[in-house]
């Protein structure tokens, strides 16, 4: 039968021998690589997107398609203001991850990664919709030039195909996965949480 | 190069302390191993910020707090489990005081990952004021704390200890 003193001892006799180094560029982590490529995958994404609108901005102007309907520009600018949005979400996703600070205490740590993951999951339950319509609505007014003065049926089916086709990505598809990757989010939000109460709850 | 001593210096004297701490929370030497050297990497990168508000080993063992903390979202932890890896299988295996220590690691990770982390804190002779400083909560509450946890530790040691 051993006292709390015995374990101490037995604790305190263990010398804990840490590999020597000379130098930092002796330690490697998975981990540390892993939040820096989350962060570098949300900084080059933001950067993809702002080039990508820049670019379809450019073909606005300099294009010269000669599109009967001044609507189809207005379905272009509706992609540029797509991933603007998408770009300041992933800015803004990244100032969050950067100011994560592990010199703060537990609990606020704590706190701040469940920012990050609540955040991750406000995009997913948001964007989703939002992206879904404002595209089927790019897609809608693109339709009505091309299709514009085509036979009546083979256009209706182009039309109910892509429309079938997003029902069928949004409402099966996105939903599913929607629900699994909200569902994982939660699960660390919880565990983040309870870690946090254990700081927190007085005994 | 300044910098670089005065990191090799802070690993040498805080590395074996981090290092138990690391294993009292995972139970595993090889997992513990992996956290010390991503904790002495959160403190190489934030050595910068260090403002001497704290001293350096509440702010290192703060940072060592936080790693484990969130290492466990990253990747779940392997934690032993006593019942598969009797004491008398430990016997064939290492020496007395080893089995001891490696029980003692293994007990302590049985605990909430919160109180696996302050138990090991107090194990290593920190004071209460130095504890209370690296976790943020008052020593009244941590004193109740450390007697339940004390209390609890040496339950799951002698429980095991006697297989």
């Amino acid at each position: 039968m051993q006292d709390f003193d015995a374990l101490k001892k037995i604790w305190q006799e263990e010398p804990g021998k840490a590999r020597q180094i000379s130098s930092p560029a002796e330690l490697s982590s998975t981990s540390q690589r892993n939040r820096k490529w989350l962060k570098n995958t949300q900084l080059i994404g933001a950067i993809g997107q702002i080039f990508t609108a820049a670019f379809i901005t450019w073909m606005i102007f300099f294009g010269n398609f000669g599109f009967k309907f001044w609507y189809t520009y207005l379905s272009m600018s509706l992609v540029v203001l797509l991933c603007l949005m998408q770009a300041a979400f992933m800015f803004y996703t990244y100032g969050k991850i950067k100011a994560i600070d592990e010199s703060l205490s537990p609990a606020e740590h704590l706190r701040q990664w469940e920012e990050y993951y609540a955040i991750r999951k406000k995009q997913l339950t948001f964007q989703g919709p939002v992206f879904t319509m404002l595209l089927s609505v790019v897609i809608g007014i693109y339709y009505i030039e091309i299709l514009s003065g085509r036979p009546f049926w083979p256009s209706l089916i182009i039309v109910v195909v892509t429309i079938a086709w997003i029902l069928f990505a949004y409402f099966y598809l996105g939903k599913k996965s929607i629900k699994k990757e909200t569902g994982r989010l939660q699960s660390i939000i919880d565990e983040l949480k309870q870690v946090k109460e254990q700081f927190s709850t007085n005994d | 190069m300044k910098q670089h001593k005065e990191f090799t210096d802070l690993y040498e004297q805080y590395a074996p302390g981090i290092l138990k701490l690391c294993m009292g929370y995972t139970g595993d030497r090889t997992q513990a191993e992996d956290l010390l050297q991503e904790v002495f990497l959160s403190v190489w990168n934030n050595m910068h910020k260090f403002r001497q508000e704290a001293s350096w080993k509440t702010w290192i063992y703060r940072i060592a707090v936080n790693t484990c903390l969130t290492y466990l979202r990253k990747r779940k932890l392997k934690t032993v489990d006593i019942d598969e890896h009797p004491v008398a299988q430990l016997q064939e295996e290492k020496s007395n005081r080893e089995q001891e220590v490696q029980l003692l690691y293994t007990c302590i990770s049985k605990l909430p990952e919160a109180d696996r982390l302050l138990i090991s804190m107090v194990l290593e002779d920190q004071s209460y004021e130095e504890i209370a400083a690296v976790v943020d909560i008052s020593v009244n509450n941590l004193r109740v704390k450390i007697h339940r946890i004390k209390k609890q530790l040496t339950e799951i040691y002698n429980q095991y200890a006697r297989l």
